[in-house]
């Protein structure tokens, strides 16, 4: 895809699953991706880690905030324990490392910041349901970066994958359309959700979606 | 108007001021035993002292005592609940950016998590006993985001989530949840993250309601008590919007 070449892109989350897989897509285009330090993540600092990467990519034009703990089980079923991780690795998380980029992309004049939601925050999966609550608060936090974003010609759009296996096949899907919105093509968009789910929405009935 | 509610019982969060107080006062209105939570202890006295309501001292932000005060509330309530209302929130003026971390996490705390936490717990006591009904006091900027008042607006977003998902695992047990979305409610939110007090909201500052008036407590408390009867028996996993068509009339700045 033309205008990733010599893109600069930090990704949380590139270790694993679609982040990996974004790491894959954007460095085969051309363009250069830093993984913040997980220590630096677990020890809090997140600010010093984004700088750190900035520092190594000579600069940021993009941010694919990825990273983001699953956790299986009903609402009424969720401990504290499993509600607290959720909401601090899917919404906690991407607010900071949000917080942190923005001053490097409005400084660059410009720039994009690429949130991974889930099918699960337009609508709920009952067996995902603190993850489903965090996602939904993602999306919405998108949607405000976005607005308060624009000025500086930075834009904000979320990529909604739907609950499918990580395999590589549905992964690649989704970082295509995470490149998408990291590149020019999306100029025009911002506080956009994009739900990459196979068309399995679409196609869902009652039935299927039944207790 | 008469719901059918007489003799059932509630817990309201939130319940000393605003919204929650006139959920309190109407619910008592039609005979429900009521507790409350606040953080206010002389406004919840008052409260409690105008409409029979049980006060309990609670605030949203320590999870011990949002425990305690689900424990003492059905120890006043008989051990039933027939509703619980998730009212209590807390407001911060500022973009996402301009929210520190602490704030952010406290407003998660109060929204969204306490929010959570006690509807889990009166979940589980309706599920028990066979039904119940879940109403949760969102936001408007829970649907459309607000930008003034960014990260609340997040965590209203993420309210409606609990209240669709503890819908879908209630049906099976006659446990129903719902949500309202108040649009501009005089005075405003008046609750604010610890030490943004000024942050509290003016109503005197608002653009004029493309209706008549703009909303009150009163309004939001008919649809509480309508969702907590017999005739709402089929509503559940609803997001109601009550703004007096706001949302609806509004246009972008080009169409103003």
């Amino acid at each position: 895809m033309p205008g990733l070449e010599g893109a600069r892109v930090l990704v949380t989350g590139g270790t694993s699953g679609i982040g990996a897989a974004v790491v894959a897509h954007l460095s085969a285009r051309g363009a250069r991706v830093a993984l913040p330090d997980r220590d630096a993540q677990r020890g809090g600092a997140v600010a010093e880690g984004v700088a750190h990467a900035v520092d190594t990519l000579g600069g940021l034009d993009a941010v694919v905030l990825s990273a983001g703990v699953r956790h299986e089980a009903r609402l009424s079923d969720t401990s504290d324990d499993a509600w607290d991780a959720a909401l601090d690795s899917n919404l906690l998380e991407p607010y900071r490392y949000a917080v942190a980029c923005l001053p490097w992309l409005r400084s660059a004049g410009g720039g994009s910041i690429v949130t991974v939601a889930a099918g699960s925050a337009l609508w709920p999966e009952m067996e995902l349901g603190a993850y489903s609550v965090a996602k939904r608060g993602l999306l919405a936090l998108t949607r405000m970066l976005a607005v308060e974003a624009a000025p500086h010609g930075v834009r904000v759009n979320s990529v909604c994958p739907g609950d499918t296996a990580p395999d590589m096949a549905d992964a690649s899907g989704v970082a295509g359309a995470v490149a998408f919105f990291v590149s020019p093509f999306s100029a025009s968009c911002s506080g956009a959700a994009l739900l990459v789910d196979g068309g399995r929405r679409a196609s869902q009935r009652g039935a299927q979606v039944a207790t | 108007m008469s719901h059918g509610l007489e003799g059932r019982t509630a817990l309201v969060t939130g319940g000393t001021s605003g919204i929650g107080r006139a959920v309190v006062e109407r619910l008592r209105r039609e005979g429900m035993a009521v507790a409350f939570t606040g953080r206010d202890a002389l406004r919840g006295a008052e409260v409690a002292a105008a409409t029979g309501a049980a006060f309990i001292a609670a605030d949203a932000r320590d999870r011990a005592a949002c425990d305690r005060s689900v424990d003492e509330a059905l120890a006043h309530l008989g051990g039933r609940l027939e509703l619980f209302v998730a009212n209590a929130a807390v407001v911060f003026r500022g973009s996402i950016e301009e929210t520190p971390e602490p704030v952010f996490r406290e407003l998660l705390e109060v929204n969204l998590t306490a929010t959570f936490r006690y509807s889990r717990a009166c979940f589980r006591v309706m599920r028990e006993q066979g039904g119940g009904a879940l109403v949760h006091v969102a936001s408007d900027a829970a649907m459309r985001g607000i930008h003034t008042i960014a990260a609340y607006s997040v965590t209203k977003a993420a309210v409606l989530g609990v209240s669709e998902l503890l819908a879908a695992d209630g049906a099976a047990h006659g446990v129903r949840s719902n949500a309202i979305c108040p649009g501009a409610v005089v005075p405003g939110v008046q609750s604010t993250v610890a030490g943004y007090e000024h942050h509290a909201e003016d109503a005197s500052g608002w653009s004029a309601p493309v209706s008549a008036r703009h909303g009150s407590g009163e309004d939001v408390a008919n649809m509480v008590a309508w969702m907590a009867s017999d005739e709402a028996a089929h509503l559940s996993g609803a997001t109601v919007r009550l703004d007096g068509s706001g949302a609806a009339a509004m246009r972008g700045p080009a169409r103003a």
